[in-house]
């Protein structure tokens, strides 16, 4: 008992979870910190890894290579499985404020107090075993500690040690459970939840700690050490193994992780969002996959080091760094198998004292005792007793069963006996969230047939038959546990699924059963108005449950839900003496949240005369809720309908009003530009009028100007004129079959006269073959005039060149016209064919052109369903590229 | 009146318009200089320091308007004469011409005596 490696941990570590669970508790209540988050949720679930995963895991893998991952397995690919049911089961805890698993099959079959009295019972005899596992692999590792690790003969434990492990235990859970009723949050206990977090991580850690020191201390390198281990045993799964048994642990193990009280308590009663149900997806399975990795790595080493010697494989975790004389690391490890074990005990008894205290005793204790309710404080003060008497009960009976049991059978087969025992609720359990017939006599009698075939197997004579079995031959548990698990597992949960679904299906459910499995199976239809869509006759005044609310919750908390519930609901509270049914509902939720279903009941029913409900109330809550749902969804789509509407007209208008300003922006350059030429001639006629004596050449000069502007006044007239009637669709383009070559010849026949005054070299290079095309010759003309004479204007004004050049290109024509004027800068280039944008500088004395020509030329190329681009040429100038389909595809074109 | 010629820069980038201006400011004895947008503008304002500004609104780069406030709020500019002349014709134009700080808002097309009577007026103003 000397050895610092179990003398500190043993001291520090409940130090440590004492301490940080009150600094949590402390600091979340006064400031948002500690937050639980979708990580830390995910982590919390972790809980599932108990010292099975730091002893027996390591046990089995070395006996039986990779049939230890099996109860990993299970979870890991039930998680989708998991997320679907957990997400319902949530949203219905939620909205009823139930945070028991006996609670909840109480609150779908028919809110009947018994079925949460035999749910309770079956979980505490189903989980003591498992509890008391917990308390002899702590003894095991004290002694391991404290012996050395060879296990030749099974040695009495150190007199007294565990009482005081349980005592410790015991004081955690009666310092940080059922604090203060009187907060909102009550049953969210942070400090618990960070405790179990920091276990989680813990576990985690030591285990690869303690693989990493195999590798690289006690071994050179990984490498090494496969190589050392090279010919142990393949690690696999070979014909030993039996795929019976491999499904068996499956099935109870994604059950175990869905259904044992710690597990819920974490994933349900502490979860604090839906949302984390998402990280908990991947968080838990690779959680699980890295806290089994390290555990091969022990087995094999364990195999390895301690060949020919007495060491069971359940102990390698603490033997491997013991034999090497690790000290800090035999600490380190005895920590985390105590902190594996600390919190798979504290939760568990945590939540098995809730189920205890609010449905067996609590409702008892009111039924049995009216008049002590009259004292003000005794609803807030006997549930706080009860519970802390509970906790008491079920550490003491584990302690015992751990005395008189545990102590001597392998680790296994009791955890085997706690799974199967648990897995009798899953019929009634997940039937109840998804079929509608399941009703509470098919529930209770496959429970107590399942319950009845667990107890007949594993009770005092098998006991005492397998008992000699397992003493004399340590190395067939496994084999053992297997078999008879297996057998009774697919016995009791078959007989009790098939008696579950008989019974239900040929017995008759009351209202109420009828209610709640409405409630419960389409939750997300009824989740957002629990308190008006449960069925309730009978005569209540407000004054009673408003006083009763008082007495449970106290004053502040309850005057403040009750605020809450009015504001909500303003039509429930006109009436000021009598209660409706909303809000009895909803004072039985409120003391759900507080005392658990089955106590709530017991206070509902004695502040109030309920009268029967019949089926026809059910059918007409239901269906009033469900009109009222369609109403409200028919109100939502034509708000909706509404504001598309509106913002449909805004868009309209907004377009109009765009159309209306450009139109009048259009206008306005148009006079100004038509207004610019006429000034040039008004202004040189004047000067002809008035000075006859004007020399000839000026005279000359003037008059061509006056020409000239006036043509490009004309000229702009026609492409306004043009650009509308395309606009508008009164101009139209003519499809004929057309020779492009034709057309461009008679470009340049038309040019010659401006080509001989500039004195352009121009180029016509045309492919032999362009075929026919289908378009308007005229519109096509205008075009290319158009282009060919902006190219002779814009090309050099010194040694002006142009190029024409057409061919064809798969089944479109290609008409290349370029000039080695200054071309165009690139970020011009898309501007270049808008309205009167004048991009190109001229190079010699022309008058300005329109600024239309070539918003014409693109308008008629388009209506072609051709396209026209604009391109650099090497080395300068432009390059325009018209290209023309064959054959116009575009149906509107032939119209 | 001086017997130095007064000076007048034209700023238009119509080569018909600047034509006639120039036939008829010459005849009635100014001084003339051309410019054909903003910039070439304000380089001449600032070395030939004309009297009287003509001044076209649309130009490529740097328009009339913002000529005329450049000139307006330089110092020892403040009494150059801008007028306006432009074929913008819209009261909002004229409004933001006159903002800018010009003398006259002249619309194109305009008369030839009378653009000659109100340059004589406003250059002796």
């Amino acid at each position: 008992m000397g050895n610092p490696a179990l003398l500190i941990p043993l001291m520090l570590y409940p130090a440590l979870i004492f301490g940080g669970a009150f600094f949590v508790e402390r600091w979340s209540r006064k400031k948002e910190l500690f937050k639980i988050n979708g990580f830390a949720y995910a982590l919390s679930l972790g809980i599932y890894c108990t010292a099975w995963t730091f002893y027996g895991s390591i046990g089995v893998a070395s006996k039986y290579s990779l049939e230890y991952t099996a109860v990993y397995l299970g979870p890991v690919l039930a998680m989708p499985l998991w997320w679907i049911l957990m997400r319902k089961i949530i949203r219905i805890c939620k909205t009823q404020n139930i945070n028991t698993l006996s609670d909840f099959l109480m609150a779908r079959y028919g809110k009947s107090i018994l079925v949460g009295r035999w749910v309770s019972v079956l979980l505490l005899i189903g989980v003591i075993p498992y509890i008391s596992l917990q308390l002899k692999a702590i003894n095991e590792s004290v002694r391991i500690m404290t012996e050395g690790v060879e296990t030749a003969s099974q040695t009495e434990p150190p007199a007294g040690l565990m009482f005081y492990v349980v005592l410790g235990l015991a004081l955690f859970l009666l310092v940080f459970t059922g604090r203060g009723i009187r907060d909102k949050g009550l049953e969210h206990n942070r400090g618990l939840v960070y405790t179990v977090i920091f276990d989680s991580i813990l576990k985690v850690l030591s285990l690869l700690i303690l693989a990493a020191a195999v590798f690289w201390v006690i071994y050179e390198s990984p490498l090494d050490f496969t190589a050392q281990v090279a010919d142990l045993p393949a690690f696999q799964i070979n014909e030993q193994n039996n795929y019976g048994e491999w499904l068996l642990i499956l099935l109870l193990s994604s059950v175990a992780f869905l259904l044992l009280p710690r597990q819920f308590e974490m994933a349900v009663a502490e979860n604090q969002h839906e949302k984390h149900l998402n990280t908990a997806l991947w968080v838990v399975p690779l959680y699980l996959l890295i806290i089994n990795l390290p555990v091969a790595v022990l087995a094999l080493a364990g195999n390895r080091l301690f060949e020919g010697m007495n060491v069971s494989g359940d102990n390698y975790a603490i033997a491997l760094p013991a034999y090497f004389k690790m000290e800090s690391l035999s600490g380190l490890m005895f920590t985390g198998g105590l902190a594996a074990a600390a919190g798979m005990v504290t939760i568990s008894t945590h939540s098995l004292s809730k189920m205890l205290n609010n449905s067996v005793v609590m409702p008892w204790f009111l039924n049995k005792s009216k008049s002590l309710q009259k004292h003000e404080n005794t609803l807030q003060v006997v549930p706080v007793l009860f519970r802390k008497i509970s906790i008491v009960i079920i550490l003491l009976l584990a302690y015992l069963y751990y005395e008189w049991v545990s102590n001597r059978y392998d680790l296994i087969y009791i955890g085997f006996t706690s799974f199967v025992a648990v897995a009798q609720l899953a019929p009634a359990f997940i039937g109840g969230l998804y079929w509608k017939s399941a009703n509470k006599r098919g529930a209770l009698a496959g429970i107590f047939t399942g319950m009845a075939i667990w107890l007949y197997f594993y009770s005092e004579p098998v006991i005492r038959y397998f008992s000699e079995a397992t003493l004399q031959s340590v190395g067939n548990v496994g084999d053992f546990a297997g078999e008879v698990s297996a057998l009774v597992f697919f016995l009791a949960t078959g007989a009790n699924v098939i008696i579950f679904m008989v019974v239900s299906l040929f017995s008759k459910p009351d209202s109420v059963e009828q209610n709640t499995a409405e409630l419960f199976v389409d939750i997300f239809k009824y989740s957002d108005r629990y308190e008006s869509v449960m069925a309730w006759k009978g005569t209540a005044y407000f004054n009673d449950i408003e006083t009763l609310l008082v007495k449970v919750l106290g004053e502040s908390r309850a005057r403040k839900e009750l605020n809450e519930f009015k504001h909500q609901h303003p039509d429930v509270m006109q009436d000021d003496s009598s209660a409706h049914a909303p809000i009895v509902n909803f004072a039985e939720k409120q003391l759900t949240g507080a005392l658990g279903s089955s106590s709530a009941r017991v206070l509902i029913r004695s502040v109030v005369k309920e009268e029967k409900i019949e089926l026809q109330d059910v059918i007409q809550i239901l269906r009033e809720s469900s009109e009222l749902m369609q109403l409200n969804k028919e109100l939502v789509r034509k708000s909706k309908e509404l504001k598309q509407m509106t913002a449909a007209l805004k868009r309209v208008n907004h377009k109009l009003k765009q159309q209306d300003e450009l139109r009048d922006e259009f206008l306005t350059t148009v006079t100004h530009e038509l207004r610019t030429p006429l000034t040039g001639i008004s202004s040189l006629v004047q000067i002809l009028a008035d000075n006859e004596d004007l020399p000839q050449d000026l005279k000359k000069q003037y008059i061509a100007s006056i020409v000239k502007e006036s043509d490009r006044m004309s000229r702009l007239i026609s492409q306004v004129l043009d650009l509308e009637s395309f606009e508008s669709g009164v101009l139209k383009v003519v499809f004929d079959y057309v020779q492009i070559k034709q057309i461009l010849e008679r470009v340049i026949t038309a040019q010659s006269q401006q080509i001989k005054e500039e004195k352009v070299k121009v180029h016509l290079d045309l492919h032999e073959n362009i075929p026919q095309i289908q378009g308007d010759e005229d519109r096509l003309l205008q075009v290319f005039l158009n282009l060919v004479s902006n190219a002779i204007k814009f090309s050099d004004p010194q040694a002006g060149e142009v190029w024409i050049t057409g061919y064809q290109l798969n089944q479109r024509v290609i008409v290349k016209i370029a000039d080695n004027g200054s071309g165009v800068e690139p970020e011009r280039r898309d501007d270049i064919f808008k309205k009167f944008v004048r991009v190109r500088k001229q190079g010699k004395n022309h008058p300005k052109g329109s600024g239309l020509g070539l918003a014409v030329a693109k308008k008629i190329i388009d209506l072609h369903d051709g396209k026209i681009t604009i391109q650099e040429r090497e080395p300068g100038g432009a390059v325009f590229i018209v290209s023309l389909p064959v054959e116009v595809k575009w149906p509107n074109a032939y119209q | 009146m001086n017997e130095e010629k007064q000076k007048i820069l034209i700023v238009d980038d119509e080569p018909n318009i600047v034509m006639s201006l120039d036939f008829l400011l010459r005849k009635a004895g100014y001084e003339l200089f051309i410019a054909r947008n903003g910039r070439e503008a304000m380089d001449l304002v600032l070395t030939k320091k004309p009297q009287l500004i003509l001044l076209d609104i649309m130009m490529p780069g740097m328009d009339g308007y913002e000529v005329c406030h450049e000139v307006k709020n330089k110092k020892g500019y403040e009494r150059t004469k801008v007028i306006f002349l432009s074929a913008k014709s819209k009261p909002k134009d004229i409004e933001e011409g006159m903002k800018a700080g010009a003398d006259e808002y002249i619309t194109k097309p305009f008369s030839n005596k009378q653009l000659l009577q109100k340059i004589k007026e406003i250059v002796n103003s």
